[in-house]
């Protein structure tokens, strides 16, 4: 779904990922792409809520921008999406 | 092909195999899943080795060393993890990054201390969640969490002493015939509240298989439990003492009311999702589910006593308590076998409620449970 939205919102599509312990990390670029790996790419960051209200939703996002937070200083972009489940509700936000 | 396009290639076969092999893994193929990590592993190392010596193409050389870093530790190359590590932290990666790279290092020192003891994690993670009116998302009082993670690892110790044959053991530390069986768990996940446990045991471990036969059986009981199937259950946990200690932390774990409604245990059991949700709550599980079975005939009298459970100094007989009620008055109460060492012994000094069957002039514990302070 994120990607979908990611899709018709943005400019972006997944283009690269990478692996973590936990599964892996999704980077976005222009479509077409051709960049050296990783090089002006942005990293997405998704989180899910099985069923939650709005409010729940934007608290979770606040969690995701402070985690992100840390990595300003790099001057890495990154998206975050927050998808829940029961109705469904998606947001999605640059950092 | 230039490098990069060749970097490039090697990452996203890398990838492609990786992600084969989280299917394999989802199925249930733990083999199969370590097979292709392991050659994830070997072309993710190449595309970072191409960049290495390129300090300044970053982020691209950072990720692609934490990357097969990564892949490494999932596949038990804990010094090629640790080599891949080094070279990324001595180049110039951004600060997410490093902080990363630094976190993976911390997970290659844990894996090996395992492995100069000789243990393996089992593959397979349980996942234990709580809800209600005491859990914010990723906030809960503390006791509600720690009680039960103290009372699941009681439950993992004793079905494995049990499924050893071991004779229930009162007192004292688990079996030496565990070796160095024990509960780890990841860092506690918000969602409700929840963490993930895995068990972790000498290579061999007596030919038990960690997950078969002890969280597997585990789970089993939970379900049978769960759904008030006594007969079920005494049929699958014969010995008397090791049924009451099952069903008593069983009891424990099960939520209590407002403060926890739901405690749900989750895992992945050959590739196939297993939920158990505990929903039913202490006062309503049935008390023939609960009492001991070689004891209890119906015309016995019970009766409910509170105050504050003390050690029964002076007294001979090891299965023997004290309560010392609000007037001062020591009641001596006999605790049945399976329940002094993990029921009773942790509430000492705890005001308690206590349920008690009248037999002659003894009084046999049937119930005990913590309650407010007057």
């Amino acid at each position: 779904m994120t990607f979908l939205l990611i899709g018709l919102l943005t400019d972006l599509t997944v283009v690269e990922q990478s692996f973590k312990g936990t599964g892996f990390d999704y980077w976005l670029g222009p479509k077409g792409n051709t960049n050296v790996l990783f090089q002006d790419m942005v990293r997405l960051e998704i989180t899910g809520i099985r069923s939650g209200s709005k409010s729940d939703v934007m608290a979770r996002m606040r969690v995701k921008l402070a985690q992100v937070g840390r990595s300003d200083k790099m001057g890495l972009p990154a998206i975050i999406a927050v998808i829940e489940f029961g109705s469904p509700t998606s947001r999605l936000q640059n950092k | 092909m230039n490098e990069d396009a060749t970097t490039t290639t090697l990452h996203r076969e890398a990838m492609n195999l990786a992600e084969q092999g989280y299917v394999a893994k989802l199925r249930g193929q733990h083999g199969r899943y370590l097979e292709l990590l392991g050659l994830a592993f070997d072309k993710e190392r190449a595309a970072a080795e191409l960049v290495a010596a390129q300090d300044a193409l970053e982020p691209t050389r950072s990720i692609l060393h934490r990357s097969a870093a990564s892949l490494a530790i999932e596949c038990g190359r804990l010094r090629d993890a640790e080599k891949l590590i080094a070279a990324a932290l001595a180049g110039e990666p951004p600060d997410e990054i490093a902080e990363e790279l630094r976190i993976l290092f911390e997970k290659t020192v844990f894996q090996q201390a395992l492995h100069r003891k000789g243990i393996v994690l089992a593959p397979v993670e349980v996942h234990v969640s709580i809800t209600g009116q005491a859990v914010d998302y990723g906030l809960t009082e503390s006791g509600v969490f720690l009680d039960r993670v103290q009372d699941i690892e009681r439950l993992v110790f004793r079905t494995a002493e049990r499924q050893q044959n071991v004779p229930f053991r009162e007192r004292g530390k688990p079996s030496k015939l565990l070796g160095g069986l024990g509960l780890y768990l990841t860092a506690p996940q918000a969602s409700s509240f929840a963490i993930s446990f895995r068990i972790g045991a000498q290579l061999g471990f007596h030919g038990l298989d960690p997950n078969q036969d002890i969280m597997r059986e585990l789970l089993d009981c939970l379900e049978l439990f769960n759904g008030g199937h006594e007969g079920g259950l005494r049929e699958r946990i014969r010995e008397e003492a090791y049924y009451l200690n099952f069903v008593s932390l069983a009891r424990n774990v099960s939520p209590d009311g407002d403060d926890i409604r739901a405690v749900r245990f989750a895992t992945l059991d050959d590739g196939h999702e297993r939920s158990i949700l505990l929903s039913r709550y202490r006062r309503e599980i049935p008390a023939a589910l609960l009492r001991s079975g070689l004891t209890q005939a119906e015309s016995e009298q019970v009766m409910t006593l509170e105050g504050t459970l003390r050690f029964a100094d002076g007294l001979k007989r090891k299965d023997l308590v004290g309560l010392r009620d609000s007037e001062g008055h020591v009641h001596k109460i006999i605790v049945p076998p399976g329940l002094l060492d993990d029921i009773v012994q942790p509430l000492w000094d705890s005001r308690v409620s206590v349920t008690a069957v009248i037999r002659g002039k003894s009084l046999h514990l049937r119930d005990i449970s913590k309650t407010a302070e007057p």
